[in-house]
């Protein structure tokens, strides 16, 4: 008993000690961030003083250029290209990953291998061809082309990283789902895309982060109309200087849909990256 | 109900053939087990029957129509797997009830169905739970009831047991037999332990490197294996093999090993000599068949030093090693007998064979040579 308390005691202080850690770890983290908000509103004029001002009269006049510059546009298009990628990959993706896992097929493990050879070249080698192929085919400068250029991407990622989450969903379960008469379509619907999910999640979140934050690809085979919001941020570096506080809005705006997205599908997201970790 | 026949089925995977050449019969609402080492080809051979591995060459019948080109779902069969198997998103209600939803029962039917299969595993209570709560054994038992629920021609099961606690173990061994023969059940159960097979089943077909053994009743293997392996897989203690060669001393005919020999009267002798391929001859005695005396030996009895006694409350397993000249090598048996026994290592001990309970194998094909002797 006398061992216990101070035992307690220590303990204790260790979550109280560790909690101050995360607490400093967090703010150091997020204060650019909270200094990238306040930016936002901030007038040009007091933008760099030193010291700091923290306390000013807030500007729209920031959010006016960003909406007569025609961010919203970008937005829309950073949206549709880096969702319908991520749902082609989630479509293609999924079906892919099942059979590399499940079925006996010729040469298996050479094509799976071949399959990730396509993520090992750097990405800047390819582009050129890439653009040289676009060009021929008139898909440069639109949203099929970028979508496209990130499905090749991502998809090999997807499947070589589902293809372990589909490994885990026991053979038996479909085994059982078979011998009680379900179709193999059936099966792959009701018992395995159930148990894939927190897979099929955090590994799409990925794909969606990647073609989101993408620039060299956008830039290149983008630009002109087809601008993604990381393609358009640098056109805030103008003759008469860098545009801080647009660049603020768009940045944080860029920030708000991935936020969105990782804190609605957390749970999903937390067990996909555990799973597989940790075997029981 | 059906009977259910294997007509020399063959499974080879590249290379490797998992089962050669496999044909048995398990007659309708009778418990087959496949019983073997891992490896030894029972495994696939359920799946075979499942529908869930093809089959490479044979044909697999159930009332004398073949269901080798089957879908599994068309062959009205049911699984219960080692890992259970039940689907994690689903409660017990809804797994025991998800081989009635495919078929189009209405849901009053599926009510009734899914209650009933529940009583009578004593499941009630954990109806709308989720299934990874329950313990092992629970699980195995919704298990059993989603294979039940739909009156299945024919129920598989996959190492049922093996991963349950051993009180678990031996309650569901009693239940699943008690099911089985109260409704007439066609079950056939593939595990590794004896003890389940002869337990639970009314036929045993013995597996080894993809080949069949033997098939028979429990007491038939036990007192007439057909060959070594046989004979070493069912028992516990296994059996003792003792090497030995056949000799004549004038009318009395031996067989001898290192530092023991036993008389075998004429009858056998005579079957014995013209049986074995060669001199040599392995003998098979079980260890609750040695007779053991704490006395030094006479002519009729064999030589042996005490070595270590271990206690199983109700009888004791001593193990005794020959009296050989080479020492190096000391030839040790294990006896069963009805202790306890009061011993010290070293002390000397003097066995006896009754000739009417020995087995005689070839040593060259491990066969036995004289298994009528026993049946």
């Amino acid at each position: 008993m006398s061992a216990s308390i101070p035992r307690a005691a220590r303990a204790q202080r260790g979550v109280v000690l560790f909690t101050l850690l995360a607490l400093g770890c967090t703010i150091t983290l997020l204060l650019p961030v909270a200094w990238m908000a306040t930016m936002m509103v901030k007038p040009e004029a007091e933008m760099f003083a030193r010291p700091t001002v923290w306390l000013f009269e807030p500007t729209l006049a920031h959010f006016e250029y960003v909406l007569e510059a025609g961010f919203l546009s970008s937005l829309a298009t950073s949206l549709v290209v880096a969702g319908a990628s991520t749902a082609l990959v989630v479509l293609i993706g999924t079906p892919a990953a099942y059979a590399f896992a499940r079925f006996e097929m010729w040469r298996r493990d050479d094509m799976f291998l071949f399959i990730l050879a396509t993520r090992m070249a750097p990405p800047v080698a390819l582009v050129i061809p890439l653009y040289l192929i676009y060009a021929k085919v008139g898909l440069l400068d639109t949203h099929l082309g970028l979508i496209l250029a990130y499905l090749t991407f991502n998809l090999s990622f997807y499947v070589w990283v589902l293809r372990s989450f589909c490994r885990d969903v026991p053979v038996e379960l479909e085994e059982a789902a078979l011998i009680e008469g379900y179709p193999r379509w059936q099966v792959l619907l009701k018992i395995t895309l159930p148990m894939l999910r927190p897979g099929i999640v955090s590994s799409a979140v990925l794909s969606f982060i990647f073609a989101w934050n993408e620039f060299l690809y956008a830039f290149m085979l983008g630009g002109r109309t087809v601008k993604t919001l990381p393609v358009a941020i640098p056109t805030l570096i103008t003759a008469q200087g860098v545009k801080w506080g647009e660049v603020a809005i768009v940045g944080i705006s860029a920030l708000l849909p991935v936020l969105l997205v990782v804190f609605t599908l957390q749970r999903y997201i937390v067990r996909g990256l555990t799973l597989g970790a940790v075997k029981g | 109900m059906a009977t259910i026949q294997l007509d020399s089925v063959w499974k080879v995977y590249g290379a490797v053939e998992a089962v050669v050449d496999l044909s048995l019969t398990c007659p309708d609402g009778k418990m087959l087990a496949l019983l073997g080492p891992s490896g030894c080809g029972k495994s696939s051979t359920l799946k075979m029957i499942a529908g869930v591995e093809e089959v490479t060459r044979g044909d697999i019948l159930f009332d004398g129509r073949s269901v080798a080109s089957l879908e599994p779902g068309e062959r009205n069969l049911a699984m219960v797997f080692e890992d259970y198997a039940l689907y994690p998103h689903l409660s017990v209600f809804e797994n025991i009830a998800f081989p009635l939803r495919l078929r189009g029962f209405s849901q009053t039917e599926i009510d009734k169905r899914v209650r009933q299969a529940l009583a009578l595993l004593g499941l009630e209570q954990w109806s709308g739970q989720g299934v990874k709560a329950l313990s092992g054994g629970a699980q195995q038992r919704v298990s059993i009831g989603r294979a039940l629920v739909r009156d299945p021609e024919l129920i598989l099961f996959d190492e049922p047991l093996s991963h349950l606690d051993a009180d678990q173990k031996v309650y569901l061994r009693t239940e699943i037999k008690r099911l089985q023969q109260e409704s007439g059940l066609t079950s056939i159960l593939v595990t590794h332990d004896q003890t389940e097979a002869i337990a639970m089943a009314d036929q045993v077909a013995i597996m080894n490197g993809g080949v069949l053994q033997q098939i028979g009743t429990p007491q038939d293997l036990y007192a007439a294996p057909a060959n070594v392996f046989v004979a070493n897989f069912i028992g516990e203690p296994p059996i003792n093999l003792l090497t030995g060669q056949i000799s004549t001393a004038g009318a009395q005919m031996h067989v001898r090993g290192a530092g023991w020999s036993v008389a075998v009267d004429r009858a056998i002798a005579a079957q014995l000599s013209g049986a074995l391929s060669g001199s040599e001859v392995i003998l098979g005695i079980r260890p609750e068949h040695i007779l053991v005396a704490q006395e030094g030996p006479d002519e009729t009895s064999i030589g042996a030093r005490f070595f270590y006694r271990e206690t199983r409350g109700d009888v004791d397993v001593v193990l005794v090693d020959l009296e050989s000249r080479d020492a190096a090598a000391p030839v040790r048996l294990a006896i069963e007998t009805p202790g306890p026994m009061k011993i010290q290592q070293g002390d000397p001990a003097a066995l006896r064979f009754p000739v009417e309970r020995l087995l005689f194998f070839d040593a060259g094909s491990g066969r036995n040579v004289l298994p009528s002797l026993q049946a």
